[in-house]
């Protein structure tokens, strides 16, 4: 696999929402009209977002970027509606203006020798994987997605993911092979010539994905969670454990900022136990 | 101030501010650790604007940094349990003090540590390093494991700032705790033992606790509380420092806009440090300068200093506006 590429200069822009979409129960999906930010995002990166009427809130709101349209000029984020500060975003309404930061962190690397990839996510964990399918259906590149969630009703992304020519597979808590990513990947990983892994929104996919990845050499990439203040690395809020490895000679477990070096992280760095 | 407006409308105000022995082009600069120095907002503003560049305190050796979660929102405030992670002097003199160096402004060094040895020794260090203009001393960090901060007492407070004096003929800045029952006791201790300026305050002892998990929500359990909500009770101890003592003070507790710098320098504070509004506005600083310059011009004064604990009793305006002061 290629090197993680470096953090690109970021834009500091008040946008407008494009459109407001209801997309399954609970989850909306915001389009947002920000050029300069869209044109710039690659796969795997977020914006920090907060609507104009903020309230007694503070912060603004970090999402891994769901989607960009680099020529109409707009990003759209994906979430699921938590608190005050989701609230106020899921009030927004086309022509409402909304302030955006971006983009933040790294974007992922992609295989480039012709091999495929393999999305694996949980409930708004799918944003980073729409982008990244993005990616891979411009530069010809193979993409399989394991889409997780409660219920059927919570299932979200997977029209999208199949629009960029993504084979989805869809899965339930109430389907009884939801105890077993580790077999559905594995089944993936052995029947197919797969490059890398990426994996986001459940803690137990990522254990299931790292393991399929040492089981099959495969590269794998985790996007990690992490309380968030700035986005672009100087409140040193967001720290994140990692493992000794290239990214972390000390020898030892040393924390990491997940806005900088992250939103993900390669597999074998992130502490997932 | 009505009817003291001058004939001629000051369309450029003078900004520049004395505090002790240094001269700063604005009253606006970062507080440390909120900020780096700077680097990752480059792109957005020119950094010569701000009256000084204030690094993240380094420490006498490189630290990793508190456990996770380090940050908690709460109502209008910021929880914080960061920890000062390091990585020591050496990382510090070859790759931040050069472009703290660069940036046209005054720097400032915070340096920290768990001693007055600690201390002491980072002082001397910098004391023979070229370009720095003063070292603020974080006395009042509520974040490390190890000890309880030197400003929670006068007496400790006293001894560090005389170690660190006798190491250094650099200025001085003092940067207070606001959890104090005396926080002029203090002020005053760390004048006495040679202290040119005051830095006041630091966080708020503060926690937030998961109601979901029942546990605590930081990793180290508490933190530090920063943020618009803490602004009241900071210019509250700027204001009694400056009643009582002949003190140069940097307010640093909560400034967001630019009104809230005019806030503390109606209360006596000469300049102000700007930190996590950084976080939510990373033009914070320029956009306070500028709401600041508009004021002036409004209100026809023609100098920063004319405004500077303008809002205190007439009979200590002249003693605080004393540049010495």
């Amino acid at each position: 696999m290629p090197a993680t590429p470096a953090n690109v200069p970021w834009h500091m822009v008040t946008g407008t929402v494009a459109a407001a979409h209801l997309d399954a129960a609970g989850y909306r999906r915001l389009v947002v009209h920000a050029p300069p930010v869209a044109a710039a995002c690659g796969p795997g990166q977020f914006v920090m977002v907060r609507a104009p009427e903020w309230g007694m809130l503070l912060l603004s709101r970090p999402f891994d970027v769901y989607r960009t349209d680099p020529e109409a000029g707009t990003l759209e984020i994906l979430f699921k509606v938590k608190g005050e500060g989701t609230q106020r975003l899921a009030a927004l309404r086309a022509g409402d203006p909304i302030h955006v930061l971006g983009p933040l962190g790294r974007p992922v690397p992609l295989p480039q020798d012709g091999r495929g990839v393999l999305l694996v996510s949980r409930g708004a964990g799918v944003s980073p994987m729409v982008r990244i399918a993005q990616e891979c259906a411009q530069r010809g590149i193979r993409a399989r997605a394991l889409v997780s969630a409660a219920s059927r009703e919570r299932l979200v992304g997977i029209q999208d993911l199949e629009t960029l020519g993504v084979t989805v597979h869809p899965l339930t808590d109430d389907d009884p092979a939801a105890l077993r990513p580790v077999q559905i990947l594995s089944g993936w990983a052995a029947g197919g010539d797969w490059g890398a892994v990426y994996v986001c929104g459940s803690r137990r996919l990522a254990r299931a994905a790292r393991d399929v990845c040492r089981a099959h050499n495969l590269a794998g990439y985790v996007f990690v969670e992490a309380h968030m203040a700035c986005g672009f690395g100087i409140c040193h809020g967001c720290a994140v454990p990692v493992r000794p490895g290239p990214g972390n000679p000390t020898g030892q477990v040393a924390y990491a900022l997940a806005c900088v070096r992250g939103p993900a992280l390669p597999i074998e760095e992130a502490v997932l136990d | 101030m009505e009817g003291k407006r001058p004939n001629v409308a000051a369309t450029t105000p003078d900004l520049s501010v004395q505090v002790g022995p240094l001269t700063l082009k604005a009253p606006v600069m970062p507080a440390s650790g909120c900020f780096n120095v700077g680097q990752e907002v480059a792109h957005l503003f020119d950094l010569s604007c701000m009256g000084a560049i204030i690094n993240k305190t380094v420490m006498p050796g490189p630290r990793p940094g508190n456990p996770p979660y380090r940050v908690l929102e709460r109502t209008a405030g910021l929880i914080n349990s960061i920890g000062i992670p390091s990585k020591g002097p050496a990382e510090f003199l070859e790759h931040q003090l050069p472009f703290m160096r660069s940036l046209g402004t005054r720097v400032i060094v915070s340096i920290g540590g768990l001693s007055e040895a600690d201390y002491a020794g980072l002082a001397a260090l910098m004391d023979a390093q070229e370009g720095i203009d003063a070292l603020e001393l974080d006395l009042s960090c509520p974040n490390h494991a190890e000890r309880r901060p030197f400003a929670l007492s006068a007496d400790a407070t006293r001894s560090l700032v005389r170690a660190v004096r006798r190491a250094t003929r650099l200025p001085l800045i003092a940067k207070l705790a606001p959890n104090v029952s005396d926080i002029v006791a203090i002020a005053a201790a760390a004048m006495e033992a040679g202290a040119d300026a005051l830095c006041v305050a630091n966080t708020y002892p503060a926690m937030g606790i998961d109601i979901e998990e029942r546990r605590p929500v930081l990793g180290l359990q508490t933190g530090g509380l920063s943020g618009p909500a803490i602004k009241p009770m900071t210019l509250r101890l700027v204001w009694e420092i400056v009643s009582e003592l002949d003190a140069p003070v940097i307010a640093c507790g909560g400034v967001t806009t630019w009104r809230d710098a005019v806030e503390y320098l109606l209360a006596g504070a000469r300049a102000v440090q700007v930190g996590t509004a950084n976080f939510t506005n990373p033009r914070a600083i320029p956009d306070i300068i500028d709401g600041l310059r508009a004021y002036l011009v409004r209100h026809g004064f023609a100098r920063v200093t004319d405004i500077i604990g303008a809002a205190q009793p007439p009979e200590r305006r002249a003693r605080i506006a004393r540049p010495s002061a």
